[in-house]
């Protein structure tokens, strides 16, 4: 009855569900890109990035604000020796491939599209440096904060934060040695004044495995939860309480701990016991806090990249997967983007040096020319398009907007919101989509009287649509009025489309989007539903009903909500024309009301 | 298919009280009870739950703990016994379900208890700990006994308690907690329209029969639910008589039960 | 108990208990408390708790586990310990609590009569002639009442019985 699903053109002789534009091929053309590719960091992850990339025939760039480097063992080095510096200094290789080390140094500068980036560099008392580079890596470490104000207390010989112990166990000096007094008790203590993580418990584990070794030790482990959902932490865990260290799990209280001089008391409520304990304490060993990296907030700003709640790179929406940040070519791996092992770090690098060999490739790659035009006539300069592209696809060029194929994505944003209609989405050109309303949906007559409800749906390719196509293979009904039209994001619907679409002989026109924190151009469904408010006022205006014009949103995989919203979206058409004079008159969206026909 | 039984007069305690107090002098005595079996060429079937944990249990330990078998051995010698090893322990209920019913127990039923409502207490040792047991009944959801007491054609009810313990154990260091246990089990039984409950296994039938009376008094229950042990049940089904049965040992008076089957009580 | 302070624990006992049988797994303990959930006896009274009573071993609260007399409130049941996730054998643990507190002279008077009963008549229930008139009657044969073995069993008590694997 509705032909084939998948059929992209529309097929004659039966009436078409779905209005999808016939596949045309864009234009090509062949473009250079720079094989250079910059890396922010200076741990582990960098420098293990930088090589996987080296090898593979780039140039890199290595940019920290800080010295290149950093200390073996701690969270963000390994256990023989860490960084951008020790790692450079051995691998000649580096040399050869032309690894840069660029540190300490500023990013004050940041332009330019995926395959050419422009840099500005600071480094002190030298002038400022210009790269291009193909492709940017975040890998810089996160910041540990000092965990000892929160619980009031100060650092001292017994009173460490777990990076500290760490260095101690490694270097052999410190607080395992205390002279004098006999470590008979140690604490450890994970949370309570911010939500612990795998990453950091694991480090805990591992110190208090070291400690329970000594056979006089008691060793405490106080948290909220022990968080085994990390590779190996199940068996860590009962490897940990197995050799003596015993977990103590508080949920709803925080131990209290106070600090007299030499002694360190602690006192929890252990629910299992159901009663107050108190130990005294020789050593007590307090996890940090993992935090954004410094510069985070200065270079997303900078870059455009969204940043999430905890203030950490990448935003929090459902479509970032692990690597990837907004931008097409910047990515983000390790603790620059969340709490995380250094072993993570390093297998999301080694993912991240393939994902920049697929855009970066030879440096010369085939896009397309023709995606986004743009009548230059129309254009007016006023850059709204370039302050709007969610994507950052659009930069200024010799007093225009250039749109860069390898970010755009084509939702069509630029192209609804442009005020003098000077661009046009290759895939589905206003003009076009409007001819074919018209075609499908010719003016009514006065031989439709009584014909079934004109609904035009303009759904979103990412989900509405979906969702219809579902609706459809599942058998559920529809309003036999209905005609689907696909976009490639709500955002790209103007209000110039909807008032064709009422023009065009719709009894009802809605819209349909991914929910608001799901669509994948940030900002499309939250502007259609704006130019659908105002559409709706205008409508009142001239004395149509507001609920001819409906916004909604949903997910990709909702066949139930959408055959929902359309019936009733028929049923409420179907309520406004009763006892109107419809069966009379002549139908709506007709002659009398848009006249300029 | 006929199985015999023999009596080992010598036969002491399997042991199973010895177990939390001292824990060497568990293993001798139900070492001992193996040796015993194993010099006449015979294996053992148990008429205590307790008793088959007990015993099954120390076989467990023997076959896999050499020194153990050569210390128990040592001690055995002074009675002039040696364990070796290859006594199978199972429980006389096992034993039917496993080997004799349905077949050769339906051809002896001569009576049919359709009349009756019965619910069976598994208890713990019957079943538990699993991993001595080969998996011959489910511990969570176990059916054996149901089985055997359905072949009657009495009506098997279930309860929410029925695999729960008896509380005989306890009975020794505090009867109030012990007579609790029991107590919540029987009241379930009450609410489930039990007319008897069926026990395989003597402690249980301490804590339930021997201690009913006590129970109602020290709650002001009333429960008059005959306890029967499962051959009781059996015969009954095969026409015994009452004192072949020994009903008249049963401390809660079995008489209404037996009339409700159409037998007049000698 | 109200305030336990664990500088007056013993920092081995659980050491100690992980060596001998029924203690080797109690250090996974998780608290779950399936244990205790299971429990016939948690249900109706509360001073025995099984999560407790490991909790406090863990902790090196020897004396106020063995000398304590809801460690022999468990009925041996083991319930607890064919559900426990962990694979701890909590009922052999309480065994192996109640042999130590036996081992050092602390046991309830109910079980010290029910040992003696058992090493010097062979039985939890000691027969006499009177229960032998009651089996006549029923024409059931005549049982000893008096039993040698366990006398010669036994002959050694007296020396430190419980180590494992010292005669």
């Amino acid at each position: 009855m509705f032909g084939n699903i998948g059929e992209k053109s529309i097929s004659h002789g039966e009436e078409p569900f779905i209005l999808m534009m016939e596949e045309q091929v864009l234009k090509e053309m062949e473009c250079t890109l720079s094989r250079k590719v910059l890396v922010i960091g200076r741990g582990v992850v960098a420098a293990t990035l930088a090589d996987r990339l080296a090898g593979m025939g780039y140039e890199i760039v290595l940019s920290d604000s800080r010295q290149p480097g950093i200390e073996p063992g701690g969270p963000h080095g390994s256990a023989d020796g860490a960084g951008v510096n020790s790692h450079g200094s051995s691998a000649s290789s580096w040399k050869k491939e032309k690894v840069s080390i660029l540190s300490p140094s500023r990013i004050e500068g940041f332009y330019g599209s995926p395959g050419r980036f422009h840099v500005r560099f600071l480094m002190e008392g030298e002038a400022a440096m210009e790269e291009e580079v193909g492709a940017v890596v975040l890998a810089n470490d996160c910041v540990l904060e000092p965990p000892f104000h929160p619980w009031g207390l100060d650092p001292s010989e017994r009173i460490l934060s777990l990076s500290q112990l760490e260095e101690s166990i490694r270097s052999g000096t410190g607080a395992l040695s205390l002279e004098g007094r006999p470590l008979r008790t140690s604490v450890f203590v994970c949370g309570f004044n911010h939500p612990s993580h795998p990453a950091s418990q694991r480090r805990t584990l591992e110190a208090a495995l070291k400690l329970a070794a000594g056979a006089q030790n008691r060793v405490l482990f106080l948290t909220e939860h022990l968080k085994v959902a990390d590779r190996g932490m199940e068996r860590l865990g009962r490897k940990a309480r197995d050799s003596g260290v015993l977990l103590v799990k508080l949920t709803g209280t925080k131990p209290d701990i106070c600090a007299h001089g030499e002694d360190i008391t602690v006192s929890f409520f252990d629910e299992a016991l159901g009663d107050h304990v108190t130990v005294g304490a020789d050593l007590l060993v307090l996890e940090e806090k993992y935090s954004p990296p410094e510069e985070t907030s200065y270079l997303a700003a900078m870059m455009g990249i969204q940043l999430g709640p905890d203030g950490f790179f990448q935003g929090d929406h459902v479509y970032n997967r692990p690597i990837f940040t907004n931008r097409t070519g910047i990515w983000v791996v390790g603790c620059a983007k969340g709490p995380g092992s250094v072993e993570e770090g390093v297998e999301e690098a080694m993912a991240v040096s393939l994902e920049v060999s697929n855009l970066l490739g030879e440096g010369k790659k085939r896009v397309g020319e023709d995606r986004v035009q743009l009548d230059r006539r129309k254009c007016s300069l006023c850059l709204t398009c370039y302050r709007l592209c969610p994507h950052r696809a659009i930069s200024y060029l010799n007093r225009r907007p250039v749109f860069h194929d390898l970010a755009c994505t084509g939702c069509g944003i630029c192209a609804a919101e442009c005020p003098m209609e000077a661009i046009q989405l290759y895939h589905s050109p206003d003009e076009e989509l409007k001819w074919r309303l018209q075609r499908e949906d010719p003016a009514p007559t006065e031989a439709d009287r009584g014909r079934p409800l004109r609904i035009i749906a303009f759904v979103c390719e990412n989900s509405a649509l979906q969702s219809a196509r579902f609706a459809a293979l599942l058998g559920l009904a529809r309003p036999s009025g209905l005609r689907i039209v696909e976009v490639p994001c709500a955002g790209s619907v103007d209000m110039d489309l909807l008032v064709t679409a009422f023009r065009s002989g719709a009894d009802g026109v809605m819209v349909l989007a991914c929910h608001q924190e799901s669509c994948k151009s940030v900002e499309g469904s939250e502007l259609a539903r704006w130019r659908v408010l105002t559409v709706q006022e205008k409508l009142e205006e001239i004395g149509l009903e507001k609920k001819r014009l409906f916004f909604g949103t949903l997910a990709p995989g909702a066949p139930f909500d959408f055959a929902k919203m359309v019936r009733e979206m028929e049923k409420t058409l179907g309520d406004l024309d009763a006892g109107s004079e419809r069966e009379k008159a002549s139908p709506p969206g007709h002659g009398w009301v848009f006249s300029r026909g | 298919m006929a199985i015999e039984l023999e009596d080992v007069e010598d036969f002491i305690c399997c042991g199973f009280p010895m177990k939390p107090t001292d824990r060497r002098s568990f293993n001798l005595m139900a070492a001992y009870n193996l040796a015993l079996a194993e010099e006449k060429n015979l294996n053992i079937c148990t008429l205590c739950s307790s008793c088959t944990s007990a015993l099954t249990e120390a076989a467990h330990l023997i076959s896999r703990d050499a020194d153990l078998k050569k210390q128990l051995n040592e001690q055995l010698s002074k009675v002039g016994l040696c364990y070796e090893g290859g006594v199978r322990v199972r429980h006389f209920a096992r034993l039917l379900y496993e080997e004799i019913a349905p077949d050769d127990v339906k051809t002896l039923i001569r009576r049919d208890l359709g009349e009756l409502r019965i619910g069976v207490h598994y208890g713990c040792h019957y079943l538990k700990p699993s991993e001595i047991y080969d998996d011959f009944d489910d511990v969570e959801n176990p059916r054996s006994i149901d089985f055997l007491v359905a072949l009657t054609g009495a009506r098997v009810i279930d309860y929410p308690g029925k695999k729960r313990c008896c509380g005989g154990p306890v009975l020794p260091v505090d009867e109030k907690v012990a007579m609790s246990v029991a107590k919540e089990k029987l009241d379930e039984l009450l609410q489930a329209g039990a007319d008897a409950l069926c026990v395989v296994c003597p402690f249980c039938s301490v804590m339930y029969d021997g201690n009913q009376r006590s129970i109602e008094s020290e709650w002001g229950t009333v429960y008059n639910l005959p306890v029967l042990y499962l051959p009781q049940i059996l015969g009954l089904a095969m026409g015994l008589d009452e004192n072949e049965l020994g009903l008249k040992m049963n401390v809660v008076k079995t008489r209404d039960l037996l009339s409700r089957l159409g037998i007049t009580p000698k | 108990m109200g305030q336990v302070n664990l500088d007056q624990a013993d920092p081995h006992f659980a050491r100690e208990l992980a060596r001998e049988p029924g203690g080797e797994k109690i250090a996974l303990c998780f608290t779950c408390r399936t244990c205790t959930a299971s429990c016939p006896i948690s249900r109706v009274n509360e001073k025995f708790n099984p999560l407790r009573i490991i909790r406090m071993a863990l902790y090196g609260l020897r004396d106020e586990v063995l000398k304590s007399d809801f460690i022999w409130l468990c009925s041996n049941c083991y319930a607890c310990q064919e559900r426990c996730p962990q694979g701890v054998s909590v009922a052999e643990f309480m065994n192996l609590l109640r042999n130590l507190a036996v081992r050092e002279g602390q046991a309830p008077s109910g079980i010290r009569a029910q040992m003696e009963l058992i090493k010097g008549q062979g039985r939890i229930y000691p027969l006499d002639d009177f229960d032998n008139k009651k089996r006549a009657k029923l024409d059931l044969p005549s049982l000893p009442t008096s039993c040698r073995v366990v006398k010669v069993l036994f002959a050694e008590e007296g020396e430190s019985q419980m180590s494992p694997g010292v005669e």
